[in-house]
């Protein structure tokens, strides 16, 4: 009996097996849709976004341009993750995908982005900021659509402790945290927060690639007379107890030694305005943000010279996977560009608060009267050019041996350190 | 060197004991070696002997089988079928026309493309597109998938192994018709092999498909991973848009060429990894003991109690615990906060923000998580010492320690010994402990940034791997490596251990 039933078992497992590889066939399914250029597509986009993205496609189908149709699955996936995801599994990209801009530069080098054709190109060009577009191109390619151009960061301030003076020097919003138990939060372990104190003091970290993704050329002025203020203004900062530069996140205005000022971009607002808003008697946050402070980035001082911090501009933007079809290939280029057009910013902006980089979306009311673009308006001056993917360590690297170097000698050693690891990252 | 005998062994006071024992240790190994390396060698000669006689019985059995025999050489089952055994002369004819079909269709190609892993580059075309008035659209055109090609050709190559063995099954299958007709016995039918397939055959149908299934999902994915060693396969070469290909033993070379950053950073990770392995077994494993000691004492009262208090640490899944305690020592966690407010400290302690002190507040914690399970191992170990053996000692004058080191702790090591190496060995690749509680970091500026991931000061091999996996280079030919030279650490370890610890060794000396 046993062995009927071990028999039986086996066999039961085996049909599994073969049912389970079966389910692997899915079909794309007729849904009596008449179009001529009809397409089922997979779009990958960030947290949260996917409703309003299915809205822009079933619009953007409805509108029915060019009689374009298309089957879209949407999913969510992190902007910063996107490209990685893609570049490990390359035979399943998904047709559309929005990414940082940083991946760029990868995601060209492994053919990954399908550059859009002449006439769309110039529209881009002619409707997205000036910044947004060398966002998204490599050399003289453009490769991608911009989404946003909102990436930077500013200060969150609790105004509370902190008044409108004391937020323009580190140093003052340094003795406010000392004297209240607080904590200064600035991400200073992450190479994109550290170039700031480097830019403010004059000097530039650039670098130069081919139309095809690779980087043949830098300009880099970190290890010099001007790198070595923004060090030591650097190292002062991170030597302070009451800066807390693991994180900058505005979740850290409700931390156990809560924070008084933070450092973070756009997608913090609402977190920063629930933490800072009056709350009703079981706790609960209006949500109006009554005690949120924002401002420009402050300044540091090194030798009783006061530098002003500066943030990188980047954008989000929009990918389109090479295709074997070239009339898929344009009819995807077709819904890149509708999907990052002014109006569908703006829908964006509405619901996420994300920073358009349209040109008319950007001159919209809401947008130019809105306090946290403004303030990032007034910060972020430093257009995020193209780096290589691995630049982004050197920086953080640098932090780190600055936390815990003692001396002047050891300063130097550190900048020159970074420099000589700069080579190591051309093509 | 001089053997002693036990006469002149027992005259040495303690120091030269010791001593004497340290040496037997250490000229002991070219001994050990040169038996290992024996070994091998035996192993390679009986392989050679065996694969030898086989090729003799396969000609034999050509030169003296029966004409059904010769046939079966080239037509698979025609021997069995000769002998009217039709459903095994099916299956032989069956495996070998799929075989010859699959070689044909899709075999030849990826075998021929083993050795290249790809030909052909994926290339991009401006090609004029209907749908933008004849515009130029950029599309592409696929070429070779290195990734597919590493893939399909050593399933090929597992096809060919399985083919040569059903072969010479086959062949050993026909040389025993030609011995059985020769006495003039009767062959199993159709009906004989269906049944002992439930009968003496029974293992063989229940084992079919685990072998499978293991060969496919396990062995060839292992084999498959230990060939990207040997390959440029990363963010540049990703084996669809641009090829991979063999490059030999280069990456074992950037890892372990003195003085280059990959093995700088490799030593010292792999360093702290074993400090870290040693001390987080058996800090849990001596505190683990001591607790259930301390719980199983006589005059303890309510001992439930402390066991379910110490066993609540398993009820809540440690991914959880890890990540709530991370945030709890943060520079601005709870912790510090309380510290603080109590006046015990002026400024926050950087618990993960300084190499030393994160390396001590991981093995901490990893105490915290470890101990219950050694705890509730132990307490059944602890119950088991025959209570006599303590009360001899106390009567010989036997004082808590020394009944501790010469009844319990042998007692415990012997029962426990290939827990504690598995144990080892876990806490070698223990992701979660690590990964959880400080990501590897804090970031060391001297050696951690290569491969495109900045490793840190409690960074261990296999974060490290994952590291440099979904890192910016996607370096998946270096974590192969690594995971290659971690399998050869860890197997090296356990054998070495395995072979002194007594409990593999005086089995019957357990009492």
């Amino acid at each position: 009996m046993k062995k009927v039933i071990s028999t039986l078992l086996s066999a039961l497992m085996l049909s599994g097996c073969v049912a389970g590889f079966a389910a692997c066939d899915g079909a794309p399914k007729d849904d009596g849709i008449d179009a001529k250029y009809k397409y089922d597509i997979t779009v990958w986009v960030g947290e949260d976004t996917s409703n309003l993205t299915k809205d822009l496609i079933t619009k953007f189908n409805t509108e029915n341009t060019n009689s374009i149709y298309f089957n879209a699955k949407v999913i969510e996936v992190t902007e910063s993750k996107a490209a990685g995801d893609i570049l490990s599994k390359p035979s399943s990209a998904p047709e559309i995908f929005c990414f940082a801009q940083d991946q760029i530069a990868r995601l060209v080098s492994a053919g990954l982005l399908a550059a859009p054709s002449a006439s769309i190109k110039n529209k881009i060009v002619e409707t997205h900021s000036e910044t947004a577009v060398a966002a998204a191109t490599m050399g003289t390619t453009l490769y991608a659509y911009p989404l946003t151009e909102d990436n930077g960061y500013f200060l969150y301030y609790d105004n509370r402790l902190i008044n409108e003076t004391q937020a323009d020097s580190i140093e003052s919003i340094i003795e406010v945290c000392k004297s209240s138990t607080t904590k200064f939060s600035f991400g200073l372990n992450g190479g994109w927060y550290v170039s700031s104190f480097f830019y403010a003091a004059g000097a530039h970290s650039e670098w130069t690639v081919d139309d095809q993704g690779r980087f043949t050329d830098y300009d880099d002025t970190f290890n010099s007379a001007e790198g070595k203020i923004a060090a030591k203004g650097l190292q002062k900062v991170l030597k302070e107890e009451a800066v807390y530069s693991k994180n900058g996140a505005a979740s850290d205005f409700n931390a156990a030694i809560p924070a008084a000022a933070v450092v973070s971009g756009i997608w913090d607002y609402n977190t920063a305005k629930n933490a800072l808003s009056k709350k009703d008697g079981e706790g609960v946050p209006d949500g109006k943000g009554d005690y949120l402070g924002i401002a420009k980035l402050p300044t540091y001082t090194v030798d009783d010279e006061s530098y002003r911090l500066k943030s990188y501009l980047g954008s989000k933007l929009l990918g389109v996977s090479p295709q074997t079809n070239a009339n898929k290939s344009a009819a995807l280029s077709i819904l890149a560009q509708y999907l990052t057009n002014a109006e569908s910013q703006l829908a964006r902006y509405k619901a996420f608060g994300w920073g358009p980089s349209a040109k008319t979306a950007k001159e919209n009311a809401d947008v130019k009267a809105d306090v946290a673009l403004n303030a990032l308006k007034e910060t972020a001056t430093v257009p995020q050019g193209q780096y290589p993917a691995n630049w982004w360590a050197k920086p953080e690297v640098l932090s780190a041996s600055l936390a815990t170097a003692t001396s002047d000698l050891a300063i130097d050693t550190a900048l020159s350190t970074y420099a000589e690891s700069l080579s190591g990252l051309l093509d | 060197m001089t053997k002693l005998d036990s006469l002149a062994y027992l005259k040495l006071n303690k120091w030269q004991k010791f001593i004497y024992k340290l040496k037997c240790f250490f000229c002991a190994i070219p001994g050990w070696l040169d038996d290992k390396i024996r070994y091998i060698n035996r192993f390679f000669k009986k392989l050679f002997f065996k694969i030898g006689e086989t090729f003799v019985d396969v000609w034999q059995t050509f030169k003296n089988g029966s004409w059904s025999t010769k046939v079966s050489f080239l037509v698979m089952g025609f021997g069995n079928f000769f002998h009217k055994q039709w459903l095994r002369g099916l299956v032989f004819l069956i495996l070998e026309v799929v075989f010859i079909l699959y070689m044909i269709l899709a075999g030849a190609y990826w075998l021929s493309m083993f050795g290249s892993l790809g030909k052909i580059e994926t290339r991009t075309e401006m090609v004029p597109s209907d749908l933008l008035d004849g515009e130029l659209v950029e599309q592409i055109y696929y070429g070779d998938n290195s990734f597919k090609i590493l893939l399909y050709g050593l399933l090929t190559i597992f096809f060919i192994i399985a083919f040569i063995y059903t072969w010479r099954l086959n062949v050993k299958q026909c040389k025993i018709c030609d011995q059985i007709t020769r006495a003039g016995k009767k062959i199993k039918s159709s009906g004989d092999d269906l049944k002992s397939m439930v009968d003496n055959d029974f293992h063989k149908t229940l084992l079919a498909l685990p072998v499978a299934g293991i060969t496919m999902f396990t062995v060839l994915p292992i084999i498959f991973m230990i060939l990207v060693a040997f390959t440029n396969y990363d963010k540049n070469h990703d084996g669809l848009m641009n090829l991979f290909q063999w490059v030999g033993l280069d990456n074992f070379n950037s890892v372990l060429t003195f003085g280059s950053g990959m093995q700088v950073a490799f030593g010292e990770i792999l360093a702290w990894t074993l400090i870290w392995a040693f001390f987080a077994t058996f800090s849990c494993y001596f505190l683990g003991m001591f607790v259930a000691i301390m719980i199983n004492k006589k005059g303890i009262k309510i001992k439930k109690f402390w066991r379910t208090i110490l066993v609540m640490t398993i009820a809540v899944p440690q991914f959880i615990s890890l990540l709530y305690i991370s945030n709890l020592f943060a520079d601005n966690g709870i912790v510090n906060a309380t510290l603080m407010n109590w006046g015990w400290i002026q400024s926050p302690i950087k618990f993960w923000g300084d190499g030393t002190l994160a390396k001590i507040m991981v093995l901490v914690i990893n105490i915290w998580v470890g101990i219950p399970y050694l705890m509730l191992i132990t307490t059944g170990i602890l119950m088991n010492i025959p209570a006599d053996l303590y009360e001899s000692a106390r009567i010989d004058g036997a004082n808590a320690f020394q009944q501790f080191a010469k009844i319990t702790l042998p007692y415990m090591l012997f029962v426990t010994g290939p827990y504690l190496l598995t144990s080892f060995v876990s806490n070698i690749n223990n992701f979660n402990v690590i990964y959880l509680l400080t990501q590897g970091g804090p970031t060391n500026p001297v050696w951690g940034d290569v491969g495109g991931y900045v490793a840190g000061d409690t960074t261990i091999l296999i974060t490290w791997l994952f590291g440099i996996t979904t890192g910016n280079d996607a370096n998946y030919k270096m974590a192969s490596v690594i995971g290659i030279l971690i399998f050869i650490v860890v197997s090296v370890l356990s054998l070495v251990v395995f072979s002194i610890m007594p409990a593999t060794k005086r089995e019957d000396d357990f009492s």
